[in-house]
């Protein structure tokens, strides 16, 4: 099924970003970068940039400067969502195709000049900037001293009915759609060619920006995919990067998002290794038609585009038929646990959300989960949005109305669960984190035929107090780590967040995004 | 609020297929264009100029190991009364094997960017590679169309991007076409005034025009590279 228009897609978003073969070997850093943002319980809202810091001794620091590109592209594109989401399309054509750049270029300037205020240039990195490229190198780096971090920048913002792309430089932005039809929605520079590049350290890079707008059906298409160009560059013709697009699609629907996710890190070290030697940064904005289990069959061709089959056509209606079903579910969960948590929002809300991205109407749009990332052992996978509506998980198993307070020794997290019914063993995970996102403590329990496992009684268990909605309530303490400084960031005041994942059996795990801990 | 970056984690065996076509190297073009007038045959310049090309190729080899991501494929062209293809298939430098030059004749060098400049048309380049290197050796003034034929050149998209050094045998070169032929005076022409600074010079652009173009950098940067890396001339002994 096409989306509709006025029907929002939830978005989900996941991304790696490694280390060139060639660095490795010659002990470089990643000079790339990677930032995702996904306000799960916002909406249709979500946000993913990559970058890529030129290589070359006299962009010594374009690791730092890449690292700008995707903070200024996060701040400056969230800061305008209201205003892009409310605007008229010409408007916001206008707005993407002018305003946008030179505020990103603006804000990517202050922030390199601050740093290098902060961090004058040294002995050392002139003495090898001149040995590796010679005094002429030196005296344009003296002149310019921002060439040093000179980066790339591809971003994404997705909005209610609206999708942004920008670009500027090399790599690539892919569109796909839901029947793996793979589209560059950003028109080419014709001066990208060899390892030349447009950059933000080049003046005037406000002008060599690629921004678009799209609006309608071209704003909603299952998978938006940007890459550094280490990654298509890995590849024997655009014509086998391009396949990129149907095949990560395949992926998500036959392996789940947080699959997918895990196996980033090594699909992207093979291609680098056996390609192009770059490093390779790749995001992937993962709309729902991109996770549909139903789906999951289906290996799309990027040239059978419109032609979907009848069995394709069956299984969207019933997976529309589920959506509606599960959206008006949660609309009445929505309802029933905003009323019995109004103080707390209330005040969390007072607390937290200024600055926040608000809606037209000015009111606070809420805090924006983000995923977690695979490293050091956290779990991974898609946001989704939980505190408030409930996300149709994959398959059968969602995960819903999910909350947590401070009790004596640690963190209740309370949720309502609903197991897969092809799987009988799910196990429900909770993790605290801090301020920052770092995991403090984490707790689960197993589930099995919708029944808990009692040898997880006394790690987490289950309560039946509250079952006038329907699915399983857990709940799981998630107790106070002994150490000091992460117990310190367990208490209410020092705003720690939670997250709740759902795994049953083979299918891909479900999961809540950060949300706070409520007194 | 936090946001996720998942930068340099420890990768997972994969246990799904691998998304994407084929994956390739990126090629690097290597073009010798030799100079094989009439004027060569004198004082042994011929013969050194095969000497200094044959030894080179370990230079070849070993700046394409030192470059795992790139493709080294080598080709030459010779130019005297028009230009030829000497090794007109591109041959990876493992396989390099290197059939002498022989001199005679005028110095068309125009006719020599003329033909470089139809191999560089994409296809049948492709269409993602690093940048070609050229490298032109001459002893002498071209005697046809040289503004002609560097146009013709600077048509193409790889032309203009390939990394083009020179280098300049004897002391009756004109320095500025070369100079030309490059693009850039970040990068000089190398001069060479005998047998033995000949050798070195050519082992030298054969090495930093291979690593200079691996370089993931603008071709502007590489030519600094390259004559960052270039060596001062060295060698009093004046023979040509």
């Amino acid at each position: 099924m096409v989306p509709q228009r006025g029907q929002e897609l939830c978005w989900a978003a996941i991304g790696s970003s490694v280390r060139g073969a060639s660095h490795v070997r010659e002990d470089l850093p990643n000079q790339d970068a990677l930032l995702l943002a996904v306000p799960g319980d916002a909406g249709p809202l979500a946000f993913a940039a990559v970058a890529d810091g030129h290589g070359g001794a006299r962009h010594f620091r374009s690791a730092d400067g890449s690292r700008m590109a995707v903070a200024a592209a996060r701040e400056l594109m969230l800061d305008s969502a209201t205003a892009l989401a409310a605007a008229p399309p010409s408007q916001r054509a206008q707005l993407v195709a002018v305003d946008l750049p030179v505020r990103i270029v603006g804000r990517w300037v202050e922030l390199a000049r601050e740093h290098l205020a902060a961090h004058p240039i040294t002995s050392d990195e002139w003495a090898r900037l001149g040995a590796s490229e010679g005094d002429e190198s030196v005296a344009l780096v003296r002149a310019d001293p921002l060439l040093a971090y000179g980066a790339t920048l591809l971003a994404a913002l997705a909005l209610p009915g609206s999708l942004v792309l920008c670009q500027l430089g090399d790599g690539d932005v892919l569109l796909v759609a839901a029947d793996g039809a793979t589209t560059r929605p950003v028109p080419r520079d014709e001066r990208l060619a060899g390892n030349f590049t447009t950059s933000l350290c080049r003046a005037g890079a406000e002008g060599d920006f690629r921004c678009v707008a799209l609006d309608g059906a071209a704003a909603r298409p299952a998978l938006v995919l940007l890459s550094t160009d280490g990654y298509a560059n890995s590849f024997r013709t655009d014509a086998d990067y391009l396949k990129v697009g149907s095949d990560f699609l395949a992926l998500l629907r036959n392996h789940g998002t947080a699959s997918v996710s895990k196996q980033l890190p090594g699909i992207l070290e093979h291609a680098s290794k056996h390609g192009s030697g770059d490093d390779i940064t790749l995001a992937l904005m993962v709309g729902e038609l991109a996770t549909d289990a139903a789906l999951a069959p289906v290996l799309p061709q990027p040239d059978t585009a419109d032609t979907a089959t009848p069995a394709l056509e069956a299984a969207r209606q019933q997976i529309a038929r589920q959506r509606a079903w599960i959206i008006a579910l949660s609309l009445a969960l929505l309802v029933s646990l905003l009323w019995t948590q109004r103080e707390h929002l209330a005040s969390v809300w007072a607390r937290g959300g200024h600055g926040l991205p608000r809606e037209a109407s000015g009111k606070p749009l809420g805090p924006l989960p983000t995923l977690v990332p695979a490293a050091e052992g956290r779990d991974t996978g898609l946001a989704v949005p939980a505190a408030a509506a409930s996300q149709p998980a994959i398959g059968q198993a969602s995960l819903e109305a999910v909350r947590a307070a401070p009790v004596q020794g640690g963190i209740e997290v309370h949720a309502r669960i609903q197991p897969t019914a092809t799987a009988d063993l799910c196990t429900v995970r909770a993790t605290v984190h801090d301020a920052a996102g770092h995991e403090l403590a984490r707790q689960s329990t197993q589930l099995k035929a919708g029944k808990p496992l009692d040898k997880g009684a006394a790690l987490g268990g289950i309560k039946e107090d509250s079952a006038e909605l329907p699915g399983q309530p857990v709940m799981l303490l998630v107790a106070t780590p002994k150490d000091a400084a992460k117990a310190k960031a367990m208490r209410v005041a020092a705003h720690p967040q939670f997250a709740v994942q759902l795994e049953c059996g083979a299918q891909p795990p479900v999961h809540s995004g950060l949300l706070p801990v409520l007194e | 609020m936090s946001d996720a970056t998942q930068t340099d984690a420890q990768a997972e065996p994969l246990t799904m297929p691998r998304p994407g076509g084929l994956l390739a190297r990126r090629e690097l073009h290597f073009i010798w264009l030799l100079d094989v007038s009439g004027s060569m045959n004198a004082e042994g310049k011929i013969q050194a100029l095969n000497v200094a090309i044959r030894e080179s190729i370990p230079q070849l080899q070993a700046a394409a190991r030192d470059n795992p991501n790139v493709d080294v494929l080598v080709r030459a062209i010779v130019f005297a009364d028009g230009a030829r293809w000497h090794l007109e298939k591109p041959t990876p430098v493992a396989d390099l094997r290197w059939t002498d030059v022989v001199a005679g004749g005028h110095t068309d060098m125009a006719a020599a960017l003329r033909l470089v400049a139809q191999a560089l048309k994409v296809p049948p380049m492709p269409e993602r590679a690093v940048s070609p290197v050229l490298v032109l050796v001459t002893d002498g003034h071209h005697t046809d169309d040289f503004q002609a034929g560097l146009g013709e050149l600077m048509a193409e998209r790889w032309g203009r991007e390939a990394l083009r050094m020179a280098v300049a045998i004897g002391r009756d070169v004109h320095l500025a076409t070369l100079q030309d032929f490059i693009g850039d005076d970040a990068l000089r022409p190398i001069q060479a005034h005998n047998p033995e600074a000949l050798l070195q010079k050519i082992r030298w652009v054969s090495r930093s025009g291979i690593e200079s173009a691996s370089q993931l950098t603008d071709q502007a940067q590489q030519r600094h590279i390259a004559q960052a890396s270039a060596r001062a001339d060295d060698g009093d002994l004046v023979e040509w």
